[in-house]
């Protein structure tokens, strides 16, 4: 495991939205009694003050703290204490990123560890990873203990380019300044040089800022080109192809007009407030063997030799073909992303209805690859949904080698999911948004470090459910859930249906 | 010369202002500090005009759900709800999201973008279910968005010939009559209780601006003869011969000695097309296969306003036409035919899955009529309450349903430039290009194990 990141408590400036509402009602007498019960840090008095401060509802876990000894409403003396379904929880998220995920994921990204009271596992969305469970075994595994479980992955497994692994089985999604604040991108390059991983430049020029962190940033070539130089191409131990992207599959990127500020706009070479095409597909590109002349020129044209190729297609039916052909091609890691990923905006149809989510296409590349007898030389990275740790290790059950983080990078700056990112000045949240006053919400220190503590408590889940799988090595759980594998489950993988 | 077909659309705002949310601002706790006005980008919080002092109550209707206010006031004076008016529209089948979205749609005319990844449910019944393909390369004439405009959303309305022939000056022979209009969209006759005359009308103009057809009931032909309509015979009226002389296609419902009727209309007036109007049911193949091979040349195959077959357990619409396409394109008759497909069509992914299911074109019917923002209905039971429609504004109805077909064109075109087709035509039966989920849970959970 990695040690070098530390936990650092990264709380939301003012409040975040609680699952319960915690209120006194007027029979408060203020006696304090709460204030020495309660673990969890709900009542306060503020030093000095006669009365007692508002609660703090992001603490409480809730009613079922009935069982415990010390729950405040039934001891206080006045019966002044009420604790309520919050309405704003309620109305916040969807079934794909529940309200318990959202609060889940910033709460991890607050302090570093998965929450005592709100799921923070599975999804609502009744299908996909949310359906799936691990059949973890009742004593656990095979007495390895926790502190030597690997979770590191292989980027490269090919007999050329460079040898590159990183400590966590994830690296972060493109998202392109211009979708994306600088300082959101700041947070995450920063995240990821902590962790030792990447994190993709999105298709919208290199920011010189991204410059101190050129070693884990991937540079990503698509067809609008924005901002794709040799110089940046030279800056990347990784150039990202992205031929296609799960949210709007065979759509292209379109970045409206009042995203395209003068910064924006300079750095994509472009002029300011008018709409950007990323058109698909590369007209470059027609068949195998341009694919692959369009890989040799990226190693051609960079000054590093060793550099790594990832190729980043949708999901259509004829997934695993693509998979060969880009095998085929020379690409080095080869990136799946789901229709159900995210992005800064698309059409509500593509991201609904086109291509297939992840979850089906994990299983037919990987088995697809196994057959062709090339599934060893390729690194096989999914996106497009990836929400928790446990989304991360079923992906992985399910054939892949690793995944790609975007969507959750975001929750933990701060996104509610509210879906606004392509509207007038942007994110409300200062995260998807490249407006003057707004891009100051988020701090790329502050970010940065949140991303840091979500990505320590995957860690430790990982390590948790690889432990309690039984494995010592996240490379054996891949795909350990297709049931052509692993007799001790029974005949069957270590996924089932829930 | 090409010429791109081009709907025209303009704003037509909602009338009744239902939204989402509910912003609410609990006054005990408000200090009317007017943080919120700056949090909100969506101009939710203003101050009262007649005192500045004080905040006015928050125009719940332009929020987003965004949560920023909610956030940064530093009272926690704020909060959202549900609006219970938004989840008292529709009925199971016409949920309040896809109200919304249509009435989104009809307001502004365009494609309904947004930020973030997907926020519904895995995957659903009915036309949830399926999901459509992408072409990952490239296939000809892909040009992404400026592609789109090549893209043909025209279907042909007749008979088409299996093979051409030519007599002896080299012209083609025995052409059959045919209509090709735009879009493959049709005007279905929205329910007895809501027709009206105003109503007919706007549905009536749209069809014709927009080059395609609204199918009436033939007693209203009369007075909508010039526009694009059909009339239609229901089973228990006669044709009319001199009522019709003037229309292009008819639509006469299955009948005992159709075949007779379809030959006297045909004698009177050679170049008229008839769809002939069936419910949909089981084991309907070889009565179709039957009428094709005696000349039919449009079926209209109809499911209830929920797209489900006129049975006990009924199959949905989709299933339904699968099996239909399937048993015609056997005697390698399905290309000869037009289906219409009506019933349940509520979304503008509905068109190309139910295409892809089999249909030439599909009918429209409570899409259009959410359209002019009927909200509060139930199409299980049959109960649509009395709307106003002789008072609705007679151009901004049309505009509404213009802008609905415009956005549902254009969401066309977005799927077929993702699967690399070129025109709709193509779409016509192509479920090996859909992705359904049975099958796909199938395939994952024999190699998971269940």
């Amino acid at each position: 495991m990695l040690k070098t990141v530390k936990v650092r408590r990264a709380p939301f400036e003012i409040r975040s939205i609680s699952k319960h509402k915690v209120s006194y009602t007027d029979a408060c007498i203020d006696c304090g009694l709460c204030e020495n019960i309660c673990p969890y840090g709900v009542h306060k008095r503020l030093p000095g003050h006669l009365k007692m401060d508002r609660p703090n509802s992001s603490n409480c876990i809730g009613p079922k703290c009935k069982e415990n000894s010390f729950y405040c409403v039934s001891l206080c003396p006045y019966n002044a204490i009420r604790i309520e379904p919050n309405s704003d929880y309620m109305v916040l998220g969807d079934p794909i990123w529940t309200p318990d995920l959202l609060l889940a994921t910033w709460y991890q990204a607050e302090t570093g560890e998965p929450p005592l009271s709100i799921e923070y596992r599975i999804g609502d969305s009744g299908g996909g990873f949310d359906k799936l469970r691990f059949k973890f075994r009742k004593e656990s595994s095979n007495g390895t203990e926790k502190e030597h479980i690997r979770t590191s992955i292989e980027l490269n497994k090919r007999s050329y380019g460079a040898r590159i692994e990183i400590p966590v089985p994830w690296y972060g999604a493109g998202m392109s300044f211009g979708s994306i604040s600088l300082n959101t991108m700041l947070a995450r390059a920063k995240a990821s040089q902590a962790w030792n991983t990447f994190v993709s430049t999105g298709e919208g020029g290199y920011p010189e800022q991204l410059v101190p962190y050129k070693d884990h940033i991937i540079t990503q070539l698509a067809t609008g080109q924005f901002g794709v130089t040799e110089q940046t191409i030279g800056y990347a131990r990784i150039v990202e192809i992205k031929y296609a992207q799960g949210a709007k599959p065979g759509l292209g990127g379109h970045l409206l007009a009042d995203k395209v500020t003068p910064d924006v706009a300079k750095i994509r070479e472009s002029v300011p407030w008018n709409s950007l095409f990323s058109p698909f597909p590369f007209h470059s590109v027609y068949s195998v063997e341009d694919h692959k002349k369009h890989v040799d020129w990226i190693r051609v044209m960079s000054p590093n030799p060793d550099v790594l190729i990832s190729a980043k297609v949708s999901s259509p039916t004829d997934v695993e073909m693509v998979a060969v052909g880009c095998y085929h091609a020379g690409v080095n890691i080869f990136n799946v992303d789901g229709s159900y990923g995210g992005t800064g905006a698309a059409p509500d149809i593509a991201k609904k209805n086109i291509a297939m989510p992840i979850e089906y296409a994990i299983q037919k590349v990987h088995r697809f690859l196994v057959d062709e007898g090339i599934r060893d030389e390729i690194t096989f990275m999914v996106s497009g949904g990836i929400r928790t740790a446990y989304d991360i290790a079923k992906a992985i059950a399910l054939g892949a080698d690793g995944v790609i983080i975007g969507t959750a990078d975001l929750v933990a700056c701060g996104c509610t999911r509210c879906g606004n990112c392509e509207a007038g000045r942007g994110c409300p949240h200062g995260i998807a948004t490249t407006d003057h006053e707004l891009v100051e919400l988020i701090q790329p220190d502050w970010g940065a470090q949140r991303i840091c503590n979500l990505y320590y408590s995957w860690q430790n889940q990982l390590v948790d459910i690889l432990w309690r799988l039984g494995f010592d090595d996240i490379r054996d759980l891949r795909g350990a859930g297709l049931s052509e594998k692993y007799e001790e489950y029974g005949g069957k993988g270590v996924l089932q249906s829930g | 010369m090409f010429k791109k077909y081009h709907i025209p659309t303009e704003s037509a705002p909602s009338k009744k202002r239902i939204g989402k949310f509910l912003v609410e601002r609990d006054l005990d706790y408000c200090i009317n500090c007017g943080d919120c006005i700056k949090a909100c980008l969506y101009d939710v919080h203003k101050r009262r005009q007649e005192d500045v002092r004080i905040m006015a109550e928050p125009d719940s209707y332009k929020c987003k759900g965004c949560f920023r206010c909610v956030i940064e006031c530093p009272q926690g004076a704020l909060s959202l709800h549900d609006n219970p008016e938004f989840f008292k529209l529709g009925d199971s089948y016409y949920i309040p999201k896809m109200i919304k979205t249509i009435w989104n749609e009809a307001e502004n005319g365009r494609v309904p973008v947004s930020g973030a990844g997907y926020r519904g449910n895995f995957s659903g019944p009915r036309f949830d279910g399926i999901w459509t393909d992408m072409s990952e390369i490239v296939r000809p004439t892909r040009d992404g968005i400026h592609g789109r405009e090549y893209i043909s959303t025209a279907v042909d309305l007749g008979r088409r010939l299996p093979y051409l022939k030519f007599d002896s000056n080299k012209n083609v022979e025995g052409v059959p009559p045919n209509i090709e209009i735009p879009i493959p969209i049709l005007f279905n006759p929205p329910p007895h209780e809501l027709n009206d005359k105003t109503l007919q009308l706007i549905v009536a103009n749209v069809a014709t601006k927009l080059g395609t057809y609204a199918i009436i009931d033939a007693d209203d032909y009369q007075e909508l003869c010039n526009y694009n309509v059909i009339p239609r015979f229901s089973s228990d009226s006669n044709l009319n011969l001199e009522l019709v002389k003037r229309a292009k296609i008819v639509e006469v419902d299955y009948r005992r000695n159709l075949m007779e009727d379809l030959r006297l209309l045909k004698d009177s007036h050679s170049d008229i097309l008839v769809s002939i109007r069936i419910a949909l049911k089981r084991g309907l193949e070889p009565l179709i296969m039957d009428l094709t091979k005696r000349g039919a040349e449009i079926f209209h195959l109809y499911a209830d306003y929920q797209g489900n077959e006129f049975e006990q357990k009924p199959r949905f619409i989709t299933d339904s036409l699968r099996s239909v396409d399937d048993y015609i394109v056997d005697y390698c008759l399905r290309e000869q035919i037009t289906i219409i497909a009506s019933g349940g069509i509520g979304a503008a992914e509905h068109v190309p899955k139910t295409i892809a299911c089999g249909a030439s074109v599909v009918g429209i019917d409570i899409a259009y009529l959410i359209a002019l923002e009927i909200g509060q209905f139930d199409t299980h039971i049959q109960r649509f309450p009395p709307i106003e429609v002789t008072d609705m504004d007679l151009e901004w109805g049309t505009q509404r349903i213009i802008n609905l077909m415009n956005s549902w064109r254009d969401q066309l075109l977005e799927v077929l430039g993702a699967m690399g087709m070129r025109e709709v035509r193509r779409l016509q039966g192509e479920t090996g290009r859909m992705i359904f989920y049975v099958d796909e849970e199938k395939e994952l959970y024999d190699l998971v194990g269940l």
